[in-house]
């Protein structure tokens, strides 16, 4: 079970100087990735700095959370393998996992028998939904895969504060 | 903080909505008898689950035994400071662990008025049979899983490692509900976990299009010059010259504003040493400037960084080329 300990304000303190440490990893491997050369193609400029930030992020982050080490270690087999990663990816499985809802929504549909039954179908569907999506997030999450779902919650949320935290960090480079 | 614009809203959207309307509202029938076990937890106590016992006699239960091996809970600090700071009730949940300042503690004596148990109530899981009040009050051990238990309510070790999870499970996403904009207002535990899944999706969106923003900006921007600027303006303060052979020479940075070039400024005194930082090393690392003996971190992520690494030399005529075009 979590604990409520007193709210520390070390997270609310120390997000500035998350967002500090990101900007600063990411200036630092744009400079070494030779991002500022030109003989790069839009495409493979815009792949560095993504890679850039993805690993400033998760260094600034550290290795506590299971997402950054998975991350990290995304990172560098992609970039040994020069295989970009892709993000499109997400479209084709929550379109998969609306084909499935229409097929489990017509199967279902017809004559629930009894209240008992109907129940009992309730409860099965809507086991099955949640258990579609916390697949689906599973593939967002880095590291989501060997994760049981108590443990993806909290990667998740961690996951979704640093992303936040990386987003800005990005503006304030790109908007200063 | 300017907001980017979006790509249209995914089109599974609306077929969640209509997934929900063709069924009946199965949201309601799992999370809520969930919740309504994990967030009740008013007046009855609390008890220990100790895995492998038998059976659940009231005394038994309060008896003083050898802990079991807890389950693994999140040990990480700063989720639990999320937690801390994300959580609506920074007081003490219902259900929590050792730490949390315990119950009144209830006599013995009233805990021998509580009759038994009856452990032949196999069902596990969340059927609310009528029967003895199964709740019983217990001092704190700090091994010892603390589950609070409704009345008549079963409690072999099963249900309750069951509930224990449940409610581990229900405590997280009441702080990712937190989180996630506009989603307090949503029930069911399937459309939380929608509006979860969009919010990261569109974070990542976010980095893309920060991404390629950087990378239309970039032909303009010279990140090796920006670097000697921020190193100029505080390497006299650090007093630093250790930056792969970086020349102190005065840069213009056109595309700064001032805001910026502070902001920039502050990272550069406090954090540059010339290699990456963690947060909780900074200060470590300041002290081991000279050292050259960086951290594992650093280790590990500067072999992520050495993706070409070019000479010192050879970063010298890009840097002029392009100063020359700002």
């Amino acid at each position: 079970m979590l604990m409520y300990a007193s709210p520390s304000l070390s997270m609310l303190q120390g997000s500035k100087q998350f967002k500090h440490a990101i900007l600063k990893n990411l200036l630092l491997g744009l400079r070494k990735g030779g991002v500022a050369s030109r003989d790069m193609s839009f495409h493979e400029r815009k792949n560095a700095i993504r890679h850039a930030a993805d690993a400033a992020l998760a260094t600034a982050r550290g290795v506590a959370p299971c997402w950054s080490r998975s991350l990290t270690a995304e990172l560098s087999h992609g970039r040994h393998l020069r295989h970009a990663k892709s993000r499109p990816s997400e479209c084709k499985s929550r379109s998969k996992m609306v084909c499935k809802n229409k097929i489990l929504r017509r199967s279902l549909r017809p004559r629930p028998k009894s209240k008992a039954t109907a129940k009992a179908a309730r409860v099965v569907v809507a086991r099955t939904m949640v258990r579609r999506r916390a697949r689906a997030l599973r593939e967002i999450v880095p590291g989501g895969r060997g994760m049981d779902e108590c443990t993806l919650l909290g990667e998740t949320l961690d996951y979704a504060v640093s992303l936040k935290a990386q987003v800005d960090a990005m503006q304030l480079l790109c908007y200063c | 903080m300017r907001h980017t614009s979006q790509p249209p809203p995914p089109q599974e959207l609306p077929t969640a909505g209509g997934e929900i309307q063709a069924l009946i509202p199965a949201s309601a029938a799992g999370p809520s008898s969930s919740s309504s076990s994990a967030g009740g937890g008013g007046g009855s106590g609390s008890f220990t689950a100790l895995l492998g016992l038998p059976t659940s006699q009231a005394m038994e239960l309060l008896l003083p035994r050898v802990a079991p091996p807890a389950p693994t809970f999140p040990s990480d600090p700063d989720l639990v400071d999320r937690a801390a700071r994300f959580s609506p009730f920074s007081s003490p949940s219902p259900s929590s662990a050792s730490p949390t300042p315990p119950p009144p503690p209830a006599p013995l004596a009233a805990a021998a008025k509580r009759k038994a148990e009856p452990g032949d109530r196999a069902s596990k899981g969340k059927a609310a049979k009528k029967g003895k009040p199964a709740a019983g009050d217990e001092d704190e051990k700090p091994a010892y899983v603390h589950v609070r238990a409704r009345r008549g309510q079963a409690t072999d070790s099963h249900s309750l490692a069951e509930r224990a999870r449940r409610e581990k499970i229900n405590a997280r996403m009441e702080l990712l509900k937190e989180l996630v904009p506009g989603c307090s207002k949503v029930s069911g535990t399937a459309l939380v976990l929608d509006e979860i899944i969009n919010h990261v999706q569109s974070l990542q969106r976010q980095v893309e299009y920060l991404s390629m923003r950087l990378a239309a900006v970039n032909p303009r921007v010279d990140f090796g010059g920006l670097d000697n600027f921020l190193t100029t303006e505080c390497g006299r303060i650090a007093g630093l010259n250790c930056k792969n052979g970086i020349d102190l020479e005065q840069v213009t940075w056109p595309e700064m504003g001032v805001h910026g070039a502070r902001h920039l400024m502050q990272l550069q005194q406090q954090f540059w040493h010339g290699d990456l930082v963690h947060p909780h090393q900074m200060a470590s690392q300041w002290e081991k400037r000279g050292d050259g003996h960086p951290p594992v971190f650093s280790n590990s992520s500067s072999s992520l960084f050495g993706y070409d690494l070019t000479s010192s030399g050879a970063q010298q005529p890009p840097t002029t080329k392009l100063k020359t075009e700002l």
